[in-house]
Parts: structure tokens; sequence; C-alpha cells
């Protein structure tokens, strides 16, 4: 209902607005993508078609923004159809921005990992076969900032809780439940109920100053990846997912030094939510880092490195997961032909599991409004969320225009 | 009718003395410190060019602001449509040994990322024949100067300067440039490669002035080891436009030119 009613908001604002704002422009931009993917066996892993609508309207002080997608799905029926990605109004005074509605919001300077990112969920529905920025999902949320000189302040309020979208229906080649394991059953999703209780608030102050970025960022909120058991009620396979309270205090910072530009992050987080063997859920601290370095070299190759690690602090032996997971990152881009083409593969590397997830694309810019993309996603190993989709390898083509 | 005869010819001759005086860095520092408002508006339009001659376009919009000595400057990216939204912000220093802070928003990512600003200014500029240093402004000391001659170029009288850079990193191994002794503006620029051949090429034409200053209209430069090259056109220029400092913030790059 409350979606319904945040896009009736967003439809009817920009009409009745306009004759309130004093309008300098409306822009309309977006693009058109068509997606296909096949792994070694020739099964589609996926297939689809969309068309990505933005709309702008306001002027340099108050705007409104929507964005929306409109999917043609053929592997995944219930992702046809059209999806409100963003929809808020934004505000601007002299030391102040207030940005109401449907956002993304993103903390920290981590790439493809989450340490204090922690405010908006991410869509894992083909798991992280898609471009990053397609995998972002918004919250409802109230955001304030206030700036003085190079000083920003972020209070965020979100009442709506948004969790990450995990692929578990049995159809779905990215899928995390096996369906040759687990063919039938129900799946009971505990979400937080809408009360102002559920709300989650967080604070970040941040700081760019020459030579040296940093932040300092709290967030109280849930685990928003769900806590997923399978048990069996009165004859019927249960899939049940849990969410549960946490807390986290955190940091980043960036400084460049040269050629090279050093990223760190780091967070406590506190009563995070694990599994343990028997089927419960135990409530730890836990303590996240990141340490990453960017290398600008010459001639439009660009390095980044990442490593990344959990350590749960009061750690008890009945928990599925390590007492330390670690993992690493590499992303390498070249661009050649002046820009026309770039090359790229981000790889992560599971250490605790061994097994890796690379993605290799070629993209090849024919004119300003015209991408050709081609690719392979190649899986390695058979163990930790790599490994569970070790037959998912697979080559893929893409094409967008955009407008 | 005589005094005044004698008036003239002395200060042509105090002038002939100054301009002689004058060494290639005095040439490099007056036209950096050449009049330009403390605050600058400008639309760039590129077109970029390859051996075929198929054409590319990029546009952006442009704000600077003289702090003291240095310089901040924010761009917003229009077209193509895949990069607009994306925000650049740069704060360059005059000191030769502070590196430039580079900020880069990526609407797409909802991201601000924080890039080298020492490695940034030798790569080009969105595919351009431009590097970022050439879009930005390069510190006077960076170089060692030397003025060659002067020569006369389309009827006006230039400078001929010889820079190299002191930094052997640089991709080029000298550029010679001519400047108008008129107005203190560029009009051409030579740069060399590390073997010592002719890389790129730079015109500047359309040199009028805008609201009492000196400004450019069109810049093109050609790689011509590469038969590829670039037309920049300067649009709307506007000067002690009324801006804030607070515009060259992070918070503004991500808020996104309207």
């Amino acid at each position: 209902m409350y979606r319904t009613l945040f896009i009736s908001l967003f439809i009817l604002l920009p009409i009745v607005s306009k004759a309130q704002m004093s309008i300098k422009r409306t822009r309309f931009n977006g693009f058109i993508d068509t997606y296909h993917a096949v792994n070694n066996y020739q099964d589609f892993l996926s297939s689809r078609t969309r068309f990505r609508g933005e709309f702008k309207i306001g002027n340099s002080k108050s705007y409104l923004f929507t964005s929306f997608n409109l999917t043609h799905n053929n592997l995944l029926k219930d992702e046809t159809g059209i999806k409100l990605l963003e929809a808020f109004y934004s505000y601007k005074a002299k030391n102040i921005n207030l940005k109401i509605g449907r956002q993304i919001i993103i903390w920290g300077v981590a790439d493809g990992l989450r340490i204090t990112d922690k405010v908006s969920p991410m869509d894992y529905t083909e798991f992280l076969a898609r471009d990053y920025d397609d995998i972002r999902l918004a919250v409802d949320a109230f955001k304030f900032r206030y700036t003085k000189d190079n000083m920003k302040l972020d209070f965020v309020f979100i009442p709506i809780f948004e969790s990450f979208n995990l692929p578990i229906n049995k159809d779905n080649p990215w899928s995390i439940i096996n369906p040759k394991l687990l063919n039938k059953y129900e799946v009971v999703d505990n979400k937080p109920k809408f009360k102002l209780d559920n709300s989650e608030l967080g604070i970040r102050l941040s700081y760019n100053l020459p030579g040296i970025d940093f932040s300092l960022s709290s967030l109280y909120t849930w685990n928003k990846i769900p806590i997923i058991r399978a048990s069996k009620v009165q004859d019927k396979m249960m899939i049940i997912k849990d969410y549960k309270r946490m807390f986290f205090i955190g940091g980043d910072i960036s400084k460049p030094i040269g050629e090279f530009v050093i990223r760190g992050e780091g967070a406590i987080n506190f009563k995070k939510a694990f599994l343990t063997k028997t089927n419960n859920i135990l409530r730890k601290k836990s303590l996240e880092y990141l340490l990453g370095i960017d290398w600008y070299a010459s001639n439009e190759w660009v390095f980044m490195c990442q490593y990344s690690n959990q350590t749960i602090l009061d750690y008890n032996k009945s928990m599925v997961c390590d007492k330390n997971m670690s993992l690493l990152t590499l992303n390498i881009t070249k661009k050649i032909f002046n820009s026309t083409t770039k090359l790229s593969d981000f790889t992560y590397y599971d250490i605790n599991n061994n097994s890796s997830f690379s993605r290799f694309s070629i993209d090849y810019s024919l004119s300003d409004q015209l991408h050709f993309i081609a690719g392979y996603d190649c899986f390695i190993g058979d163990k930790g969320k790599f490994g569970l989709y070790k037959d998912n390898s697979e080559y893929w083509l893409k094409a967008k225009y955009t407008f | 009718m005589r005094q005044l005869f004698i008036i003239q010819l002395l200060v042509l001759a105090s002038l002939s003395i100054n301009a002689q005086d004058l060494s290639g860095r005095d040439i490099m520092q007056k036209v950096k410190d050449r009049p330009d408002g403390d605050t600058r508006y400008s639309e760039l339009v590129m077109k970029l060019i390859n051996k075929r001659g198929r054409t590319r376009e990029r546009k952006m919009k442009s704000y600077s602001m003289d702090i003291g000595k240095d310089k901040r400057t924010i761009m917003f990216f229009e077209y193509p449509g895949d990069v607009k939204g994306t925000g650049f912000l740069t704060w360059d220093y005059d000191k030769v040994d502070k590196d430039d802070d580079k900020w880069l928003y990526l609407p797409a990512m909802k991201k601000t990322r924080r890039i080298s600003g020492s490695s940034a200014k030798k790569d080009y500029f969105m595919g351009s024949d431009f590097t970022y240093d050439d879009m930005g402004s390069r510190s006077v000391d960076e170089d060692t100067h030397k003025l060659l001659k002067e020569e006369i170029l389309d009827g006006k009288k230039c400078w001929v300067i010889e820079s190299k850079p002191k930094n052997s990193d640089e991709i080029y191994s000298k550029k010679i440039s001519w400047i108008r002794q008129d107005c203190l503006m560029f009009v051409r620029v030579k740069y060399y490669d590390k073997m010592n051949k002719l890389h790129r090429e730079l015109n500047i034409s359309d040199i009028k002035k805008v609201d009492g200053f000196w400004t450019k209209g069109s810049l093109v430069m050609k790689n011509v080891q590469k038969k590829h090259s670039t037309k920049m056109f300067i649009k709307n220029p506007k000067f002690n436009v009324d801006i804030d400092k607070s515009l060259f913030s992070i918070s503004n790059l991500e808020m996104g030119e309207f």
C-alpha cells in the first residue's frame, strides 16, 4: 500500500508542483538495453530487455526525480513489468540539502563490498552477474544534509524496511536453493512490520580536505541479508527468512599518494545475526575492515585491488561461518582507441573457500549513444558463495542505447 | 607636437626594452596572470574526429574560481547520455610540489571517487586529444621556459617559447608555444613526444573580448601521429559570475547541475 502511495505521490507531485516551483528545466533521459547470457551447456541464464526512464523537473534549488525500469524478462516472469527505482524530492538551501522519498544512499569508499555501505540493500536476483549499479536497491528515506566548507553531516531516517533480494525461486538459475536437494517448499518472510519502532537511523560525518577524505558513520539498522533456514513444519518444507536488529560504528578514509589512491574502511557491528549448525540464530559482535589501493597508471590503465576481512569477536564453534572471512578483489580497466573501447575485469576471490568469480567484458562504443558489450563470467571452485554457482559460468552479450 | 612625438618615442623604446628583457618564464607568468576575472562560466562542446572522419561529441558546463593563486573547477557532463550527470571537481594548486585534488562523481554508482591528482593529468580527457592537464591550469614552474624568437602569426606579433617539463614522467618532451603579444593568449602549441617527434598541435582561434576579458572561442587539437583530432568550442563564456566557493564541493558535485 505504501509503495502505491509513494508511486502516486511521485507521479502526481511533478504535475502539482509545476505551478508552485519556479521551473527552469525538465529532463527526460534513460536507455534501452538487451542482455542475454548462456552457460557452457547452452542453457540461458539471463534474457531480458528493458527501458529505463529518468525524469527530473525543477530548478537548481529544488527538483523532483523519478527513475523506473520497464522490463521484459524471458526467464523470470516475475521480473517482467514496471518497477519504480527512485522517486524523491530534493531541496537545497545555502548549507542544507533535504531529500525525501525513494532513493539510493551509498556510503563508504569500497567497491563491490559492504563495510559501512549498509543503507541501500542489494538485488541478488541474478547474483553479481549484472552491472553493479543495477544491483543497488533504493530505500524510502528522509535524508538531511548540513554542509559547511569541506564538511558534510548526513542524517538518515528510514521508516520502511527494505531487504536484500535473494534468489530463492527454484526456476531462477541463480537460486541459492539447490532444486536437486530441495524441490518443493514454501517461503516464510519474517520482514519487520511497518512500525515506527522498526525504523532505521543513521548519521555520517565526512570531510573532503586537500590531500585526504575521511568520514565517520553509524547506523541503527537490520541485517538486511536475511538469515535463511530450512525447516519442516507439518510435513511441509519451509524456507524461513529472518531479520534481526543490529548497529554499527565505522569510518572510511581515502588518500592520494602520487599515482595511487589508498582507501580504507572499517566498522564494528554489534548484534549481527549469524546462523548456527543447529539452525538457530546467534547475535555477535564482529569487526569488518577493508584496505584498497588504486593505481591510475598512464595510458588509461586503472588497477584497483581490495582486501577485506570479517572477524567475529566472540565466536562460537556452533556457528556455520568461519571466525575469520577474507575476500580479495581486483579490478582492471583499460581504454583503447581513443576511449571508444573499454576492456575490464572484476574478480572476487574468496580466500576461505578458495573460490572466485570473474567478470570479463569488452565494451565498444559504436556511436555516442550505442554500446555493444560482450563478456564472460567465470566461477571457479566448489565451496562458498561462488562455489554455489560453479555451473553458472556464462558468456553474455549486451546492447545499450542511451538517450 | 614635437614634445608628444618625443614622449611616444620614449614609451615605444621602453616597451621594446621591456620585451627584450622578458625571459620565457616572465612571459609565461604574464600569460598566467592575464586578467580573466575571479570566477568564470562556460559551455564546452567537443567534436572528436577520427582518421576516417567519424565524429563523436561531448558537451559539458564548467565553472571555475580563483582562490589566491590556486584555482577550483567543477564540470558537469551533459552529453552523451551515458555520461550525463557525471561531475568532475578539481582543486588546482599553484605550488609545484603539491598534487592537485580531484574527484569524480559517477551518477550510475551514486558515488564520488577520489582520483589521483598526479597521474590523471597525463590521461586524455573523455577520449579527446586534450589531456586533463591541458584542460586544467598548469603551474608555470612545472616547466623550464626559453624565449626562442618573435614571429608574426596570422598578422599578430607573437612570442615563441619552448617549455620543457621538469618532471620526466610527462607525456611530452617539450612544447613550443606561440603567444600573442597584444592579448597574452596562446594561439598555437606544438607538443613533442619523448623521441622529440611532433605529437600534437593545438591551434586557437576566435579570440575576442567578452565582458572586458580576452577569451578564446575555438581550439583544435590534432594528434598528428594518430591522425585523430578534437575541436573544442567555448560557448557563452561569462566572467565574474556570482558563484560561491561552496559550489566547488563534493556536496554540489553530487547534486549535479540543473
